[in-house]
């Protein structure tokens, strides 16, 4: 006879058990402990409507959904002028890395919010990564995120520590539009805060702000115009 | 708006309220919402009409969660290193009496059941969910997350006796239940194996 196991019992909970598997089941468990299946039946069900209480699609986001949707045959009737964008952009990426000679920092910002939140080394939630802010001693927190200018959603992706002109500097990693966005905590006076203000003063694109908070720059570089985003920064 | 748009509108709540409660952040259920939408339009053409659409929905949505979660290599679980949890827990008049009234149980457990639902696996997740939220047969389970019926089966049930456990673990702290000899003996052995 089979034993009966959880997996047995789970299945006779969900009614997927043939009727032989219902007697053996039935054989090896006492009165009491039926009539409780009964029990752990009801349990099932009232944890089911719990979890069906969630939140709704918003109707922003679904318009958002939309847009992109519709936006698509439009951007593919435009391939000749993203490509020239995109090997300009290399070009300067380059140029930045060739120009920075010792930093092994090549590369602003990645081209796909994919790609940029798998480059996250911690759980994608506010208070995870105000834990991982502190835990390098950085005296600044993630707050609320302001309401941007164009009311579009930001999206947390997580952070990591980058390597900026031989500094290791704790980036916090978002989406904004749909665009990847870094925002960089820097220390007052280090190589890295040199290093991104010289870039800032050299014209380069993508450094969408760059202001002081306390003992730190924060700069938030992207291709996509967030600089409102510098508002979640605060001092602690 | 084409006919597939229409489709997934009909159910964009379903299926918002499905990645929602398997990702927990709402930014990131947008992001994983937008992504999986877009991801399906895509490759509509995939699609076979007459196939259950529901079902190749939750698949997309389900592999998105995955990614959110950073849970890629899912199949590398180790099903076997796992103890009967549930069956010991029946057997426990103790805890028996405890969940007799289960609304009761529930309002008591408060916000506990929905962090004992984060502290799964995905795979335990998405199981629980398709079954217990969604209603998903065991068989149509399988076919979503591309797994074998009875690995759905032991992820179900593992899943289970998890939130079982970290639902009692908490009575027990609040004093709503007690713990019986057995428990207690089991609790000291799993403790001495390590």
């Amino acid at each position: 006879m089979k034993k009966v196991d959880d997996r047995l019992l789970s299945a006779y909970l969900d009614n997927e058990l043939t009727v032989s598997e219902v007697e053996e089941l039935e054989k090896q468990l006492s009165s009491d402990e039926l009539k409780h299946l009964v029990n752990e039946k009801k349990l099932e069900s009232s944890i089911g409507t719990l979890l069906k209480d969630a939140p709704k699609c918003p109707d922003v986001l679904w318009g958002d959904i939309m847009d992109q949707v519709e936006e698509k045959p439009a951007k593919e009737k435009k391939k000749k002028p993203i490509m020239f964008g995109v090997i300009f952009a290399a070009a300067a990426s380059i140029f930045i890395y060739v120009g920075i000679g010792s930093t092994n920092y090549p590369v602003w910002v990645p081209q796909s919010v994919t790609e940029l939140a798998q480059k996250s080394k911690i759980e994608v939630d506010r208070s995870s990564v105000n834990r991982f802010i502190a835990e390098h001693g950085v005296k600044l927190k993630l707050g609320d995120f302001p309401k941007t200018h164009h009311g579009n959603p930001v999206n947390l992706l997580g952070a990591s520590v980058e390597s900026m002109a031989g500094d290791d500097v704790v980036t916090l990693y978002f989406a904004c539009c749909g665009e990847p966005v870094k925002i960089f905590l820097i220390p007052n006076d280090s190589s890295a805060d040199k290093f991104m203000q010289e870039q800032q003063a050299s014209g380069v694109d993508g450094i969408v702000e760059n202001v002081a908070r306390g003992e730190y720059r924060v700069a938030v570089v992207s291709s996509h115009n967030a600089s409102d985003l510098v508002g979640s920064i605060l001092p602690i | 708006m084409d006919d597939f748009l229409r489709e997934i509108e009909s159910r964009r709540d379903e299926f918002y309220r499905y990645v929602h409660r398997n990702v927990w952040d709402t930014s990131v259920a947008d992001d994983v919402f937008s992504s999986a939408v877009l991801a399906a339009y895509k490759s509509k053409d995939n699609f076979k009409a007459g196939t259950n659409f529901r079902a190749w929905m939750y698949r997309i949505l389900t592999n998105k969660c995955f990614v959110a979660n950073r849970e890629i290599g899912r199949r590398g679980e180790n099903l076997e290193d796992f103890q009967d949890h549930m069956i010991l827990a029946i057997k426990d008049p103790q805890y028996r009496s405890g969940i007799k009234d289960s609304d009761e149980f529930l309002a008591m457990c408060g916000d506990e059941v929905l962090m004992a639902m984060k502290k799964l696996s995905t795979m335990e997740r998405s199981c629980l969910l398709l079954k217990t939220m969604e209603n998903f047969s065991y068989k149509e389970i399988a076919e979503i997350l591309e797994i074998p019926f009875g690995t759905v089966m032991t992820h179900l049930s593992r899943g289970r006796a998890k939130l079982r456990k970290e639902l009692t673990d908490y009575a027990y702290k609040c004093g709503h239940l007690k713990k019986s000899k057995n428990i207690i003996e089991f609790e000291n052995k799993e403790r001495s194996l390590g």
